[in-house]
């Protein structure tokens, strides 16, 4: 309780100095706006209804390219943590897809899929596939031996065995591949947005940028990583509940 | 002997299929080569690229970016990431700072960098070391909370003080997780310059990319992407990957 209380003096300092940064002459109110400014814009976009509609548009992009991504990272993942030949052909090219600076290709997704939503999509599932890849892939791998050949002597196969031993025990490993993806998948919506888009967040802000307006920059910033924030929260709380049977041992 | 040569042959045959799959996609009327391109019209480019010397100043751009940025986050986290350590209530203070910062991928800061800081270096200087310097940070923070009690108590009950402490037990520890930390973190620093450089920029690999786009070239934009790609992979597997290697395998911590 005394942590969090000065967690919080210590917040609502920043945004005191934030606030009077300008009065003391050693930043540019231009530049640095104000937390007083940034909250009455948000309130106002918020007031005016704008605000849901350009959220809803950047996360729905980010939800179809985290489930597209998602579905297609868990299918090679499995296939790659079933099968050895599979495994051979792919893992090498995943090793080095996975290092490739992907968000830096929105540019050719929207000449490819243009301006609409279908080109944040992709970009988004094709930094979620990797994320969500490797989360099952490592999962399957780090499944215990033990547990599959004692499955395997009580008759388990195929399905089942894939049902009842690896994916509960790929389960961890997919939630903290799923947390890194969701901050992920908002990310390329938004840098998305910038590269090419009439509506989303990404278009706030990158809208502010053009006008050199601070405050829309950061009113749009704010709104991005608060959702990010509380996604995050919330899949760490998922995590920990789906972990519980594990005890304690175990836990990422 | 011939399954282990078509085994280890198989990714690049992979490759090769896509690339063939996509030239008879173009061929054969499935896609349009003005947005599309084709690999043939790609690879001339490049070739182009590199023999006219058209891309030095572009590739030399990008990478002193990050260069410049690189190294002054690593430090600046490795500073930071001591201080947490050694004053724990600062550390505690910050907290709700650090999770913000860790909260969204950095790469989204662009547009703040290019409006602060110009469409020049400073920008993506700026933007990388933010990049760098929260990843190496938060690795090096908890990397240092887990260092052994035992080898922590051992040399304090040799008569190791602070200083002592430091130089022998955590710097060396810390090494191997500032190592891993800049093993993750280029990818992601590289990202971060060329985003910055498609917001707003001279030169640079992402300048071309953006070019590219402007002028709806799609082989441009491939070329450029693919210069990007070939510089972040030489970086990560050619250096970083065997110094990783050579950095964790004397770990005993």
């Amino acid at each position: 309780m005394r942590i969090a209380g000065e967690r919080l003096i210590v917040i609502i300092l920043l945004l005191l100095v934030w606030q009077f940064l300008p009065l003391t002459g050693l930043a540019d109110p231009f530049f640095v706006s104000s937390p007083r400014l940034v909250g009455a814009l948000v309130w106002q976009w918020a007031a005016e209804g704008a605000l849901l509609g350009h959220a809803l548009t950047t996360a729905r992009e980010a939800f179809a390219g985290l489930l597209i991504g998602a579905v297609l990272g868990a299918g090679f993942g499995l296939l790659c943590g079933l099968s050895l030949i599979a495994q051979r052909a792919l893992l090498p090219l995943m090793t080095v897809g996975n290092s490739l600076p992907r968000l830096a290709f929105a540019p050719l997704l929207i000449a490819w899929f243009g301006f609409g939503a279908s080109s944040k999509i992709a970009l988004a599932a094709s930094v979620v596939f990797f994320f969500i890849f490797f989360g099952v892939y490592s999962g399957m791998r780090a499944s215990s031996q033990l547990l599959v050949a004692n499955a395997r002597v009580m008759g388990g196969r195929g399905l089942r065995l894939l049902w009842h031993v690896h994916l509960p025990q790929a389960f961890l490993w997919i939630i903290a591949s799923l947390r890194l993806a969701v901050g992920y998948a908002f990310a390329a919506a938004v840098i998305g947005e910038y590269l090419g888009a009439d509506q989303g967040l990404g278009y706030l802000i990158v809208y502010g940028k053009e006008m050199l307006d601070m405050t829309q920059v950061f009113a749009g910033m704010a709104v991005v990583i608060a959702i990010v924030g509380v996604l995050d929260v919330g899949l760490r709380r998922v995590a920990l509940v789906g972990s519980r049977w594990r005890g304690t041992e175990g836990r990422l | 002997m011939v399954r282990r040569g078509l085994a280890a042959a198989s990714p690049a045959l992979v490759v090769l299929a896509l690339l063939l799959a996509w030239d008879l996609a173009t061929r054969l009327g499935l896609a349009d080569p003005r947005y599309l391109s084709r690999p043939v019209d790609v690879a001339a480019l490049v070739w182009q690229w590199t023999r006219t010397g058209f891309i030095l100043p572009h590739l030399t751009t990008t990478l002193t970016e990050v260069g410049l940025g690189y190294v002054s986050g690593t430090l600046a986290g490795m500073a930071v990431a001591f201080l947490f350590f050694f004053l724990p209530r600062v550390a505690e203070w910050c907290d709700p700072l650090v999770v913000l910062l860790n909260a969204a991928p950095r790469a989204i800061l662009a547009p703040f960098a290019v409006l602060l800081f110009g469409i020049e270096l400073g920008s993506k200087v700026a933007l990388v070391c933010l990049v760098v310097f929260t990843i190496t940070l938060l690795s090096l923070y908890t990397g240092l909370k887990e260092v052994d009690r035992t080898i922590v108590d051992n040399a304090r009950v040799m008569g190791a003080g602070r200083a002592a402490l430091t130089r022998h037990v955590y710097l060396p520890a810390a090494l191997v997780w500032v190592v891993s930390a800049m093993r993750i973190s280029i990818g992601q620093a590289f990202t971060a310059a060329i985003v910055c450089e498609l917001l707003g920029a001279t030169q640079g690999l992402g300048w071309i990319v953006a070019a590219g786009q402007s002028a709806v070239k799609p082989d441009w934009i491939m070329a450029g992407l693919f210069f990007a790609s070939v510089v972040v992979l030489l970086v990560d597997f050619a250096i970083l990957a065997p110094l990783e290697r050579r950095g964790s395998h004397w770990r005993v911590f």
